[in-house]
């Protein structure tokens, strides 16, 4: 289907799509809709978000079950490299043993129990235990069984170190703990139909950021908080857009199974805007200012030009800046994917974002607590394919004392999350306290929360309810 | 604009490296206006003329107005970025012709990001 955009269509900031794409056809995987996803509100118990009950659950049948991104293949680029993935109170290690070939193992000594690594390495051609020195090569056999004559009739069951799954789709190196899975292509379905259709290959992408937190709340806590949209208006109101109460609020949200996608309406859609967003410009120039965080102190430098809006003029930059990293190619793409064009949720933790906006999330708990967590943060910059891909970055670990603005390289985005992270751990500690025992998620807003959480309660076994929640009301 | 006038794009951030003005924002739903006083402090004018101070984190100081949306407090009066770092992320600096995909002064900038020693 190929749908091109009238200027007079223009809704918002981000999903105005005109301007100069009238040659480049919509993107077709944008154009894509499913069936609306099932409407009404979900009632979800608070327990999951603080009891370690879920946690140790979840452990089961979501983290030793799950698809899950562990590394980027460029953290590893040599056979022998590896690097240390961990979740909760799990650790594997995850190792390139060939130019395009990764085996993953449970980081546990076979022997006592010590962690094989501590730390990411390189050039490993074994994985020697620093307690008793039992070694095991990369590919997982054993090769070096110290007192090897004390331990009769177990060297079979020592010979190999236990793997978990691996695949790879568009330079992720994903792992399955469970050697009964369906294979990553399987679990991802048409995904990676999509990124070809938006010539948006994360494997040529530079991360060229990567900051990780740590968060006093639940990680089911933090991660919701970036799948919907709706709490701009209130978290963030200098976001202004407009004019109008429009832009998110008219976005249409895609069930894939797996996975759902945020994905802005059609140019041709006659869809009414729905209430509820809140804020909005009182000028064009106002859009403009509010995307690039210009103050009423400052003067702007960016003019919206007559008879233009402000969405059109923010397109416009990032079209330009654009151009200074991947040159005229820019200009096979369509406007929509300046800004991003869609947002992907996919189970049970990674959401990247479309086109040109860079960003990438990545949601886990820390150790075995259930009032903390890990939020990884990428930017995955467009790179020209015909120069050199410079290295990834390191990971900029933050401690839990530390404020996310200390992390810079994140630019204006730090400072956004410094409006959504004061929110979390008082969103864990309401939930602690709530008489009501449980929240109510919208029915169009919060789609993708309730997606999720629909796909929370299949994993977990709750189809027919939450035992546990019912177990606690009982007593 | 070829791939050979890359450069040609003039970045908007690093505009006030020695002399940022103080932050003033508009709430234009509640009908506010947020002023940074300096130390962690904003003061809020109402359109109805009723002005407030407010730690950037939310209680009140002083003045007639007692209540202000936190979040506008956090981006008037919290903690700011560098002025070379106030880039939108889908613009985070890049400069092809370096190994390090990063311009030259952020390498001394941001040396931790980049893989150098602090």
């Amino acid at each position: 289907m190929e749908t091109t955009t009238t200027p007079s269509e223009s809704r918002s900031a981000d999903d105005a799509v005109e301007v100069r794409s009238h040659e480049v056809p919509y993107p077709p995987h944008l154009a894509q809709e499913m069936p609306p996803y099932r409407p009404g509100v979900k009632r979800v118990p608070v327990d999951r978000f603080y009891k370690p009950e879920y946690h140790e659950l979840e452990i089961e049948r979501i983290w030793k079950k799950s698809w899950q991104w562990a590394c980027r293949e460029e953290q590893i680029p040599n056979v022998g490299d590896y690097h240390i993935y961990e979740v909760a109170n799990l650790s594997f290690i995850v190792v390139r043993t060939g130019p395009q070939a990764f085996k993953a193992y449970w980081n546990s000594c076979l022997h006592r129990g010590r962690k094989l690594c501590e730390f990411h390495g390189k050039r490993a051609t074994e994985f020697r235990c620093m307690f008793h020195g039992w070694t095991w090569n990369i590919d997982g056999g054993m090769t070096d069984m110290p007192g090897g004559w004390d331990f009769p009739g177990t060297r079979e069951e020592v010979n190999r170190l236990p793997e978990a799954k691996t695949g790879t789709w568009g330079g992720f190196v994903f792992i399955n703990p469970d050697p009964d899975c369906e294979p990553l292509e399987a679990f991802l379905g048409e995904l990676p139909k999509h990124y070809e259709q938006a010539g948006h290959d994360y494997a040529k992408r530079w991360a060229q950021v990567h900051v990780l937190a740590n968060l006093a709340c639940n990680w089911k806590v933090a991660q919701e908080a970036f799948l919907e949209a709706w709490h701009v208006g209130t978290t963030h109101p200098q976001l202004l857009r407009g004019p109008g109460d429009r832009a998110v609020s008219g976005d249409r949200w895609d069930d894939f199974g797996n996975w759902m996608r945020s994905a802005p309406a059609l140019p041709t859609d006659e869809h009414k805007p729905k209430p509820g967003w809140g804020t909005q410009a009182e000028s064009e120039q106002q859009v403009v200012d509010s995307r690039f965080d210009f103050h009423l102190n400052e003067t702007s430098p960016i003019i919206v030009p007559e008879g233009a809006t402000g969405g059109e003029t923010i397109r416009d930059t990032l079209r330009e800046y654009n151009r200074t990293v991947i040159g005229d190619a820019i200009d096979e793409y369509h406007a929509v994917h300046m800004g991003g064009g869609e947002m992907v949720h996919i189970w049970p933790n990674i959401h990247p974002w479309g086109g040109f906006s860079r960003l990438l999330y990545r949601f886990r708990p820390y150790k075995n607590d259930p009032d903390r967590c890990l939020m990884d943060v990428l930017l995955m910059a467009p790179w020209p394919e015909d120069r050199p891909r410079p290295p990834p970055a390191p990971v900029h670990e933050l401690g839990p004392d530390q404020l996310i603005i200390e992390a810079p390289e994140l630019g204006q985005l730090a400072k956004i999350f410094m409006q959504d992270l004061a929110n979390m751990p008082y969103v864990q500690e309401g939930l602690k306290t709530s008489k009501q025992g449980y929240v109510i998620l919208s029915s169009h807003h919060e789609a993708p929360v309730r997606h999720w959480h629909d796909l929370y309660d299949k994993w977990m076994g709750f189809e027919n309810g939450d035992y546990l929640a019912a177990q606690e009301g009982a007593k | 604009m070829s791939v050979s006038d890359r450069k040609a794009f003039k970045p908007y951030y690093g505009l006030h490296p020695n002399d940022r003005p103080l932050r003033k924002y508009r709430h234009v739903a509640m009908k506010q206006t947020f002023e940074e006083l300096g130390d962690g402090l904003v003061k809020v004018t109402a359109d109805d003329g009723r002005t407030g101070v407010f730690q950037w984190r939310g209680p009140h100081v002083e003045g007639e107005l007692t209540q202000a949306n936190v979040h506008m407090l956090v981006w008037t009066g919290g903690p700011d970025l560098p002025d070379d770092c106030r880039f939108h992320w889908i613009e985070t600096p890049i400069d092809v012709d370096r190994p390090s995909g990063w311009p030259e002064e952020y390498e001394k900038r941001l040396p931790y990001v980049i893989g150098r020693s602090a």
